[in-house]
C-alpha cells in the first residue's frame, strides 16, 4: 500500500479534529498578518465573512486568536505585567526586538482589538470555574488509565480488565458526587462512565457472558440516554437486541431486523445501513446453510457498498481498494466518525469474505486475513496520525504565526 | 459520539499502540491455530479419499489442542478435538474416539458454562461423531440415546426461523442424526420412536400454522406493498419468464418481493401462538384412531446407503421392513424419475421405457404388506424426498395398477392425519380456464381446458350444485385478488383450474421452487402470490402440467433435508387448501378433459375426491383409452391440510 494512501487516511481522520482546526486557523492568522494591516483586515473580513465560516468555525477562530495572544505574551515577556507602563515598555521592546514575527503580532494585536466590528462574536458560555477545572483535569487523569481497557480486543479480553473498568466508574463516579451538579465538567466524568460501561459490555461478550454483558449494555445505554448521545444509545441497542437473539436463538427476529430495514425504511443516502442488513441476513443464511441464499446476498451487499462508493475490486488487495473508500466517506464524517464509517466498511467486506470463506471460494481466507490485518492497520495508522497532529500542534502552539506554522498544518 | 477524544497525550498513544500490537500478536496466534486446524482438515481428507495413513496426524493434532489450551480458547480447543476424533474413527478406534469425545464435550460444556445460548453447533458436531462412534461398536441402544439427545436439541431452535427456504436448509448439517436416530430405533425394534423421528424430517413446516391464521392478514401495509409489487412485476414481465438481469430493475423488485414474503410468514400466527412453539407432537395412536378401517397408510423414509424403511400403519397395526434397494432398484427408480422430468409430450418409443421402469420398480410395495393391504380399499401413501416423484398409483397390482383397486392419496407426513377431520362444506364449486392467451406469453392454445370446465360445471349443475365458471379473459390476477380481499375464494369448497403449468425443475424454479407459475389469460400467477390469496378449500384441482410437482432438490442441495413442501401444492396450502389434485408431468389436454370430467362427475355424486379421483381413472382406462402410464397416470391427489 503506497504511503500516498496512508497520508491522504491520516489527514481525513484529523480534518475536524479540535487540535487540526487551530492549526487551520492559526495558518488563516499568519496568512493575514503577513500583509499591510489595511490589507490583512480586508482579507480578515473576507476569511470570517458567514458565507465562508460557519457559527462554530467562527468560534474556534476567535479561541485560536486567544491561543496566540497567550502564546506572544509569553514570548514577549508580558505574562503577569498588570502595570500598564511597565507592559507599554516591555511590548515596545518586544516589537524592536528580534522576533521575526514581532510585526505580525503587531498587526495581529490591532486586529483582534477590531474583530467584533467585523463580525459579532457567537454567543459565548462563561470561561470554565476552577471546579470545573478541577474537575475536568481530575477526569482527564482518570481517562489515561482507562483508554487501554476501552481499546482492547478478542486477543486480550479477560474478566481482570472488566474489574478495572468496574474500579475506574467507581473512581468517576466519586469524582461526580463530590462535584457541583452544575459542573460542566461532569459531562466529561459521565462520557467516560457510560464509555466504560459500553467496554465492559463489549468484553463480557468477547469472554461470552451474556449475562454479565447485558447488564453493562444496559447500564451503559441509560448513561448514553442520559447524555442524549443518540449514536451511542443506538449502539447499545444493537448489542442488546444481539445479545437476546443469541440467548433465546430466536432467528426470526434477527432476521426480522435486517429484512425491514431492507423493505420499509426509507434508508438515508450515503448510509450503511442497508449493506449492514445484507450482511446481517447473509449471516443469517449461513447459520441455516442455505448455501444458494448466501451466493445471492454476497452479490448484493457488494452491490450495495459498490452503490454507496466503497467498491469490492477483487483485483485489487484490499488495503489498495481502501483508497476508494477513504474518498468515499461523506465529508461531514469526521475524527472518530471518518474512522468509525471505514471500520464498518472494512467490518463488513469482513463479514462478505467470511461467507465466501465458508463456501470455500478459493482465496477467500486470503482476503479474509487481509482485511483482518487491515483492521489492525487503520488503528495502528490512526495512533500515528494522532501522534503526528500531537507533535505538529505542540511546535506550532508555541509560534503560532510563524512559518513553520505552515507547514505544521500541512499547508 | 466520538471517543476516545484524539489528541489527549503522547504516552497515551503509545501505551495504545503497545496494547494494540499486543493484541495482534494474540490474534496472529490464534489465526495460526485455526489455519493449522485447516491445513490439517484438508490433509485428513486427502489422505481418506486415497487411503493413506492417518496415524501420523493425531501428534499434530495434540500440539494444536494443546496450543489452544494455553491461549485459553475452547472454541478452538473444541474444534481440534473434533479432528481428532474424526481421525480415531477412520482408524477404526471407536472406542478411542469416544473416550476423548466425552472428555472434550465436558470441558467445551464447563468452558461455556455461563452461555445462555450454547454454541450447539459445537454440541452437535461432538453428539454426531459420538454417534458414530457407539455405531461402529454396534452399541443401538446409545446410538439412539445420543441422536434422542441431538435431536431435542436441534428440535428446540428449529421452529425459531420462519423464513421457509431458510427452515428447509436448517436440517442439512444435522439430516445425518435424525438417520443414525432412526436406524437405531429400528435395530431395538422400538417402531414408534423411529417413525417418531422420522415425522421430524418429513415436512414439519406445514403443519405450523392453522388455516385460520392463514386467512388474516398479520400487517395490511405489508400484505399490500405484496400485491403492489406483484403487479409492478408482472407489469415489466408479464409471462414471468424474463431472466431477472434483462429488465431494468426486475432483479431487485423480484428481491424485494421475497423479503416481504419472508416478512409476511414470519409475522403469521402460530399454531400454538407462543413464537417458539413447534408442531403438533407424533402420537401414532392419534394417527391409528383417524384411520377408517378400510384405510391403511404407506409410509417411506429413506436412509443414505440405499436402504428404505417401508411402515405398513392400519387402525390395528404398524410392520416396519427395511428394502435394501439393488443396484437395478436404483436404476429404475432413476429411470422414473428421468421420466417424470421429461419436458413436454414423450415420444411412443419412450412411453413403454417409462412403464418398464415403474414395473421394476415394484419393490416398493414389499410383498410383506401386500395381503394386508388387498383387504382395504384406500391407501395414503406418504413418500419421502425422491420418492414424491414417484407416481405409487401407477404400480402394478394385481392384473392392473395400483389406483384401479385402490383410491390412493398422498400425505405429507402422518401427523397431518392427527388433528380431526373437518365435516364436508356445503359443496360450492368455481371452475376456471385459463386462455386464449396473451401473445406476450409466448404459450400454446389449449383447445379442451375451456370444454373441460363446461363438462364439469355441468354435471355439478344437475345435481344442484351452486357453480361458478370463468373463463379466458375474464380470468384475470386482479379478479382473483378481489374475490380473495371479498372473502368470495374463500366461500368456494372446490375451486379447478385448467391451464397452462410450470414445473418446478423448469430454469429458476429448481430455486425458487415457489415461484412455479400456473398461467391465466394475460399473466402468469406464481406460488409466491397464491400463497396470500385467502382460500379455504377443501379441494383445488390444478388440470395444467407439472403443477402437482415439489421440489425435492434445489438452492444447492441434493436434496432437501426437512423433506419440506415447495411448489405450486405448497403456495395453495399456505392460502388455505386442504387437498390439492395435479399434476406429476406435462399432461395432453384433452386427456386432460376426459379424465376431469369423470372426476368431476364423481364428485357431483357426492364421491370423496380420492375415490373420485379412482373411479375416473379407472373409467378412463375401461373407455379404451391408453394404458401408457404417460397418458394416465399424471394425476395425483394430495391431502396439504388438515
Amino acid at each position: 500500500m503506497s504511503e500516498n494512501v496512508w497520508q491522504r487516511f491520516r489527514q481525513r481522520l484529523m480534518e475536524g479534529n479540535d487540535q487540526d482546526q487551530y492549526l487551520q486557523d492559526w495558518a488563516i492568522l499568519r496568512q493575514v498578518t503577513l500583509l499591510p494591516l489595511e490589507e490583512a483586515r480586508v482579507l480578515l473580513k473576507q476569511k470570517v465573512a458567514t458565507e465562508n465560516m460557519s457559527d462554530a468555525a467562527y468560534e474556534h477562530f476567535r479561541k485560536a486568536m486567544i491561543l496566540v495572544s497567550a502564546a506572544y505574551f509569553h514570548r514577549a515577556g508580558l505574562v503577569g505585567i498588570s502595570d500598564l507602563g511597565e507592559w507599554q515598555k516591555r511590548y515596545s521592546a518586544y516589537l524592536a526586538g528580534t522576533d521575526p514575527e514581532a510585526k505580525q503580532y503587531e498587526t495581529f494585536l490591532s486586529l483582534r482589538l477590531e474583530i467584533d466590528k467585523v463580525r459579532e462574536a457567537p454567543q459565548q458560555a462563561a470561561p470554565f470555574s476552577p471546579d470545573e477545572l478541577r474537575l475536568g483535569q481530575a477526569c482527564s487523569e482518570l481517562f489515561s488509565k482507562l483508554a487501554v481497557p476501552l481499546n482492547t480486543g478478542p486477543g486480550l479480553a479477560s474478566q481482570a480488565l472488566i474489574d478495572e473498568l468496574e474500579s475506574l466508574i467507581t473512581q468517576y463516579e466519586s469524582l461526580l458526587e463530590e462535584a457541583d451538579p452544575a459542573n460542566r465538567a461532569r459531562r466529561q466524568a459521565l462520557d467516560a462512565i457510560a464509555e466504560a460501561q459500553y467496554a465492559a459490555g463489549r468484553i463480557s461478550l468477547i469472554l461470552r457472558d451474556y449475562d454479565q454483558a447485558r447488564r453493562w449494555f444496559q447500564e451503559s445505554a441509560e448513561s448514553f440516554g442520559r447524555l442524549g448521545d443518540q449514536f451511542g444509545l443506538q449502539l447499545c441497542r444493537r448489542q442488546l437486541s444481539s445479545i437476546h437473539i443469541l440467548s433465546t436463538g430466536d432467528a426470526d427476529a434477527e432476521l426480522r431486523a435486517a429484512l425491514e430495514t431492507l423493505t420499509r425504511e426509507q434508508v438515508p443516502v450515503g448510509s450503511l445501513d442497508r449493506a449492514q442488513a445484507i450482511v446481517s441476513q447473509i449471516s443469517q443464511t449461513v447459520k441455516a446453510g442455505d448455501w444458494f441464499a448466501v451466493k445471492r446476498l454476497i452479490e448484493e451487499a457488494v452491490r450495495e457498498l459498490e452503490r454507496q462508493g466503497y467498491p469490492n475490486d477483487e483485483e485489487q488487495s484490499p488495503d489498495e481498494a481502501l483508497k476508494s473508500w477513504i474518498e468515499s466517506v461523506p465529508g461531514d464524517l469526521r475524527g472518530n466518525d471518518f474512522l468509525y464509517r471505514l471500520s464498518q466498511v472494512v467490518q463488513l467486506y469482513a463479514g462478505i469474505w467470511g461467507a465466501r470463506a465458508s463456501l470455500s471460494e478459493a482465496g477467500a481466507d486470503e482476503r479474509l486475513a487481509g482485511i483482518r490485518s487491515l483492521v489492525h492497520q487503520l488503528d495502528l495508522e490512526s495512533l500515528q496520525a494522532d501522534d503526528d497532529l500531537q507533535r505538529r500542534f505542540a511546535s506550532a502552539s508555541a509560534r503560532p504565526l510563524a512559518a513553520t506554522q505552515a507547514v505544521a498544518a500541512g499547508i | 459520539m466520538s471517543w476516545p477524544p484524539l489528541g489527549f497525550d503522547l504516552s497515551l498513544s503509545a501505551n495504545l499502540k503497545r496494547t494494540k500490537e499486543e493484541e495482534e500478536r494474540a490474534q496472529q496466534h490464534l489465526l495460526a491455530i485455526d489455519r493449522d486446524l485447516n491445513t490439517l482438515r484438508d490433509e485428513r481428507k486427502k489422505r481418506v479419499s486415497k487411503k493413506l495413513p492417518l496415524e501420523d496426524l493425531l501428534p499434530r493434532v495434540e500440539q494444536l489442542i494443546t496450543a489452544a489450551q494455553k491461549l485459553n480458547r475452547p472454541t478452538s480447543e473444541a474444534w481440534a478435538a473434533l479432528l481428532l476424533a474424526e481421525i480415531l474413527l477412520d482408524t477404526c478406534k471407536p472406542a478411542d474416539a469416544l473416550a476423548r469425545l466425552t472428555t472434550a464435550r465436558a470441558a467445551w460444556a464447563a468452558a461455556i458454562q455461563k452461555q445462555q445460548a450454547p454454541e450447539r453447533s459445537i454440541d452437535f458436531q461432538f453428539l454426531e461423531r459420538m454417534a458414530r462412534a457407539h455405531l461402529l461398536m454396534e452399541n443401538y441402544a446409545a446410538v439412539s440415546a445420543v441422536c434422542g439427545e441431538a435431536i431435542e436439541k436441534t428440535e428446540v431452535d428449529r421452529y425459531k426461523t420462519s423464513a421457509p427456504y431458510l427452515q428447509s436448509a436448517f436440517l442439512k448439517d444435522r439430516a445425518s442424526l435424525y438417520k443414525h436416530g432412526i436406524g437405531a430405533a429400528y435395530k431395538l425394534r422400538d417402531y414408534e420412536t423411529m417413525l417418531a423421528r422420522a415425522e421430524l424430517a418429513k415436512a414439519r413446516s406445514l403443519l405450523r400454522y392453522s388455516p385460520e391464521n392463514t386467512s388474516k392478514a398479520p400487517d395490511s401495509d405489508l400484505e399490500q406493498r405484496f400485491r403492489d409489487l406483484c403487479d409492478e412485476i408482472r407489469d415489466k414481465d408479464p409471462s414471468g419468464s424474463a431472466n431477472p438481469d434483462s429488465l431494468e430493475g426486475l432483479r431487485s423488485l423480484l428481491e424485494e418481493r421475497r423479503r416481504i414474503w419472508d416478512l409476511l410468514l414470519i409475522g403469521r400466527p402460530r399454531l400454538e401462538g407462543d413464537n417458539a412453539a413447534r408442531p403438533p407432537a407424533f402420537s401414532m395412536q392419534q394417527v391409528r384412531n383417524a384411520l377408517e378401517a378400510d384405510e391403511a397408510i404407506l409410509y417411506y423414509y429413506g436412509l443414505d446407503d440405499g436402504v428404505l424403511f417401508v411402515s405398513y400403519i392400519d387402525r390395528e397395526q404398524l410392520l416396519v421392513e427395511p428394502v435394501k434397494v439393488s443396484a437395478d432398484g436404483q436404476q429404475s427408480l432413476r429411470d422414473v424419475l428421468i421420466g417424470v422430468q421429461y419436458p413436454g409430450d414423450m415420444g411412443e418409443t419412450e412411453k413403454p421405457k417409462f412403464d418398464r421402469a415403474i414395473q421394476d420398480s415394484s419393490y416398493l410395495l414389499p410383498d410383506a404388506f401386500r395381503p394386508l393391504m388387498e383387504v382395504k380399499r384406500r391407501l395414503l401413501i406418504s413418500p419421502h424426498q425422491k420418492l414424491h416423484l414417484f407416481p405409487f398409483h401407477a404400480l402394478p397390482w394385481k392384473k392392473g395398477f395400483l389406483i384401479e383397486d385402490l383410491a390412493v392419496s398422498y400425505i405429507p407426513n402422518l401427523t397431518i392425519l392427527q388433528a380431526p377431520r373437518r365435516l364436508p362444506r356445503k359443496p360450492r364449486i368455481l371452475l376456471a380456464s385459463g386462455g386464449p392467451y396473451d401473445r406476450v406469453l409466448h404459450l400454446t392454445q389449449l383447445a379442451e381446458t375451456g370444454l373441460e370446465v363446461e363438462g364439469a360445471a355441468e354435471a355439478y349443475r344437475r345435481k344442484g350444485i351452486e357453480t361458478d365458471l370463468v373463463c379466458g379473459a375474464p380470468l384475470t390476477r386482479k379478479l382473483l385478488h378481489d374475490w380473495s380481499d371479498s372473502g368470495r375464494l374463500a366461500g368456494y369448497s372446490s375451486i379447478h383450474l385448467a391451464t397452462h403449468g410450470e414445473s418446478v425443475f423448469a430454469n429458476e424454479n429448481l430455486n425458487t421452487p415457489m415461484e412455479s407459475r400456473v398461467f391465466l389469460t394475460a399473466a402468469a400467477l406464481d406460488g409466491l402470490e397464491i400463497s396470500r390469496l385467502r382460500l379455504d378449500a377443501d379441494l383445488i384441482v390444478l388440470s395444467a402440467c407439472n403443477s402437482g410437482q415439489r421440489a425435492i432438490r434445489g438452492r444447492g442441495m441434493e436434496e432437501l433435508p426437512g423433506d419440506e413442501l415447495f411448489g405450486l401444492q405448497a403456495a395453495f396450502a399456505m392460502a388455505g387448501a386442504r387437498s390439492v389434485l395435479g399434476c406429476l408431468w406435462p399432461v395432453d389436454d384433452s386427456l386432460a378433459r376426459d379424465i376431469m370430467v369423470r372426476f368431476h362427475r364423481h364428485r357431483a355424486e357426492s364421491l370423496a375426491p380420492e375415490v373420485a379421483l379412482k373411479q375416473a381413472t379407472v373409467d378412463h382406462l375401461q373407455s379404451g383409452s391408453s394404458r401408457f402410464c404417460r397418458n394416465w397416470a399424471p394425476f395425483f391427489l394430495s391431502i396439504v391440510g388438515s
